[in-house]
C-alpha cells in the first residue's frame, strides 16, 4: 500500500489516540484496585485473642496495647503505651485528603514502624483492633514503604474519641499517590490494640 | 480547498474508525468503573449505617446497664463518644454517594439523630448526678431512630427494587447507553466506508467496461464476453463493422469531425442494433456487434434498419459527411468456438465486403474462395 505523508500523520494520530485511551482508562481503573495490601486473604483463621478495652474506658494513660504472639521470633511480649509515651517518639506530620473528610487534613504522630521496633522489629502480619470492635489483619512489610503513622493529632489538635481518636492509623495517601479509597480498610481509627501475629525469622 | 477536502476525507477514512474504537473502549471502561464504584458506594453506605445502628444499640444497652447500676458513668460516656464518632462517618458517606440523595428523608433522619446525640453532650460531660427520667426519654428516642434507620436500610437501600437500587441502576443504564451509542456510531461509520468502497468499485468497473468516446462497450469488455460465449459453447454470431473512408474524413475535416462521426454512428448502433446483442468499439473505426443468436434473417433485418438510418449524411459545420459501413459476419459454431478464429474469420468477411463495396452483411460461409488472410487481428 502506498503510504504518503498524510498516512504517516494518521499513523501517529492513531498511536496518540491509543495512548490517550490507555491513559484515560488508567484513571478509570483506579477505584478497581481494591485493597491490595490487606491480608484478609487468610480469613479462615479465627480472630486472634485480644484484651478488653483498658479501664477506665477512654483514659489517656493506657492508649495502646502492643503484643507479640508467642509463636513469633520475638516471643510473648506486651507493652502498654500512654499518650505521653507516644508523643515522646519521633513525630511525623503530613497533610492529606482521605475518604472521611471533604478537605485535606494534617495528621501528626509516631511511625507505626517505630512503635513496632520497641516490641518486635521483624514483625510481619499484624492484627489491629479498634475501640468500636473493628479489626483488620495487615501485612506490615507491604505497607512499610507507605510510612504509616499512629496519628495523635489532627490539624494540630489532640484526637478525641469522637474525632476517631485517640489513635488513628493514617498514611500520606496524597504524598505516596495511593489510589483513592484503595487502602480505606487499613485506616483503623480508635485503635487501641496491635498484635504481632507473625515475624520474619 | 480541494486539498483540504481531500485531507478531510483521508482523515474520515482512516482515523474515525480507530477513534470510535477508542471511544468504545473508554465507554466500556466507564461502564465497568461505574459498576464497581456503585458497588463500593453501596457497600460503604450499608456498612456505615449498619455500624451506626450497632453503636446506637450499644449505647441503649449501656444506658440500661447504667440505670440498673451495673455500669459506671465513665463507661456510659465512653460509649456515647463512640456513638458520636460514628455520625460524621455516615454524614460523609451521605455526601459522597450521589445515589443516597434519592432515598428521601435519610439525610434528614441522620441529621436528626446527630442533633439528638449532640443535645446530650452537656448532660454527659457534667459531673452532676444524671437525670434518670431524661436518660430514659433519650433511650426511647434513640430506639425509635434505630428502627427508622433499620427500615430505611432494609426497604430503601438493601432491597433490590428499593429507591437506592433504582437510582444506581439508572446510573448504570446511562453508561450502558453510552457504550451502545459508541458501538452504533462505529458500525455506521464502518458500513458507510464499505458503501463508499463498493460505489468506487462500481464506478471503476463502469470505466473499464465502457468506451470513453462513444459510450459503447470497450474492447476488453466485448472480447471478454466473446471468450465467455466460446467457453460455454453457446452458438452466437459476430458482425465486424468498419466505417468506409473514415481516414479521409479525419484527414479532410480534422479529428473533431472524425470524433463527431464516431459518436453519431455509435448512437445509431445503439438505436438499431442495441436491441439485439452488444456493440463494442475495438479500434479506431472498427466495431464488433456480438449477437447471442444465429437468426441470420433477423440480423440482416436489423442491419438494414441501421443502413437506412445512416443513409442521410451527417451535418458537420455546414458540410455533409457521407457515412457508409462494411460488415462481415461469422457464426461461432463454424469456427469450433475458438475465439481467435472467430475474430479472424469475421475480419476476413468484413474485408471481403469492403473490397466488394457491398452494403449488406457478408457472411464468412458465403465467400467462395476465401483469400489468404489479409490481416490478422490481435
Amino acid at each position: 500500500m502506498k503510504c504518503g505523508k498524510s498516512c504517516l500523520i494518521i499513523l501517529g494520530l492513531i498511536l496518540v489516540l491509543a495512548a490517550v485511551g490507555f491513559y484515560l482508562s488508567k484513571n478509570l481503573i483506579h477505584p478497581l484496585n481494591d485493597s491490595p495490601i490487606i491480608t484478609n486473604a487468610d480469613s479462615s483463621s479465627s480472630t486472634p485473642p485480644f484484651p478488653p478495652v483498658p479501664q477506665p474506658a477512654g483514659n489517656r494513660e493506657k492508649v495502646l496495647i502492643v503484643e507479640s504472639a508467642p509463636s513469633t521470633s520475638c516471643g510473648s511480649k506486651e507493652l502498654v503505651f500512654s499518650e505521653k509515651q507516644l508523643q515522646e517518639l519521633p513525630q511525623h506530620t503530613f497533610k492529606t485528603r482521605h475518604t472521611w473528610a471533604a478537605e485535606a487534613q494534617e495528621f501528626t504522630g509516631p511511625l507505626l514502624a517505630d512503635v513496632l521496633k520497641l516490641i518486635c522489629p521483624s514483625a510481619q502480619n499484624l492484627y489491629l483492633r479498634s475501640l468500636d470492635q473493628y479489626s483488620v489483619m495487615v501485612n506490615f512489610k507491604k505497607i512499610l514503604d507507605y510510612e504509616a503513622i499512629l496519628a495523635l493529632k489532627i490539624n494540630g489538635k489532640t484526637l478525641s474519641i469522637r474525632e476517631k481518636g485517640p489513635l488513628w492509623l493514617m498514611i500520606d495517601t496524597d504524598g505516596h499517590k495511593v489510589p483513592t479509597r484503595s487502602l480505606d480498610n487499613l485506616f483503623v481509627w480508635q485503635l487501641y490494640y496491635i498484635r504481632v501475629l507473625t515475624s520474619d525469622e | 480547498m480541494l486539498k483540504l477536502a481531500n485531507h478531510a476525507r483521508t482523515i474520515y477514512q482512516w482515523l474515525l474508525a480507530p477513534l470510535m474504537l477508542v471511544l468504545i473502549y473508554i465507554s466500556a471502561m466507564n461502564l465497568v468503573t461505574t459498576f464497581f464504584l456503585l458497588e463500593k458506594y453501596r457497600h460503604e453506605t450499608i456498612w456505615s449505617l449498619e455500624h451506626l445502628n450497632r453503636e446506637i444499640e450499644s449505647t441503649i444497652h449501656e444506658s440500661q446497664l447504667y440505670l440498673a447500676k451495673a455500669s459506671t458513668r465513665n463507661q456510659l460516656r465512653f460509649q456515647y463518644e463512640l456513638l458520636w464518632s460514628r455520625l460524621p462517618v455516615v454524614q460523609s458517606s451521605l455526601h459522597q454517594d450521589p445515589n443516597l440523595s434519592s432515598v428521601p428523608g435519610l439525610e434528614l433522619m441522620v441529621n436528626e439523630v446527630f442533633n439528638r446525640v449532640q443535645a446530650m453532650d452537656g448532660y454527659f460531660s457534667s459531673e452532676e448526678e444524671l437525670d434518670t427520667a431524661r436518660l430514659i426519654r433519650w433511650i426511647s428516642e434513640l430506639e425509635h431512630d434505630r428502627e427508622n434507620l433499620t427500615n430505611c436500610l432494609v426497604n430503601d437501600i438493601s432491597a433490590g427494587n428499593g429507591r437506592y437500587s433504582r437510582a444506581a441502576w439508572q446510573d448504570l443504564l446511562i453508561s450502558m447507553v453510552a457504550v451502545g451509542l459508541a458501538i452504533l456510531l462505529f458500525l455506521i461509520i464502518v458500513s458507510h466506508l464499505i458503501f463508499v468502497l463498493l460505489a468506487e468499485q462500481k464506478r471503476q468497473r463502469r470505466q473499464i467496461d465502457k468506451d470513453s468516446l462513444t459510450g459503447l462497450a470497450s474492447r476488453d469488455f466485448i472480447l471478454e464476453k466473446l471468450n465467455a460465449f466460446c467457453e460455454k459453447k453457446t452458438d452466437f454470431c459476430i458482425v465486424f463493422l468498419d466505417l468506409n473512408k473514415f481516414k479521409s474524413i479525419n484527414d479532410t475535416y480534422g479529428h473533431q469531425a472524425g470524433d463527431q462521426v464516431l459518436t453519431y454512428v455509435a448512437q445509431q448502433f445503439q438505436a438499431s442494433l442495441g436491441k439485439m446483442g452488444t456493440i463494442g468499439r475495438i479500434g479506431g473505426d472498427e466495431f464488433i456487434w456480438l449477437i447471442p443468436s444465429i437468426d441470420q434473417q433477423k440480423i440482416t433485418a436489423y442491419y438494414h434498419q441501421l443502413t437506412q438510418s445512416l443513409s442521410q449524411p451527417l451535418q458537420f459545420n455546414g458540410k455533409q459527411l457521407p457515412i457508409s459501413l462494411s460488415a462481415g459476419a461469422v457464426q461461432a459454431s463454424a469456427c469450433q468456438y475458438v475465439p481467435s478464429t472467430v475474430l479472424e474469420y469475421g475480419d476476413v468477411a468484413m474485408y471481403w465486403a469492403k473490397s466488394l463495396h457491398q452494403s449488406t452483411i457478408v457472411w464468412y460461409g458465403e465467400i467462395r474462395n476465401p483469400p489468404p488472410l489479409p490481416v490478422t487481428i490481435n
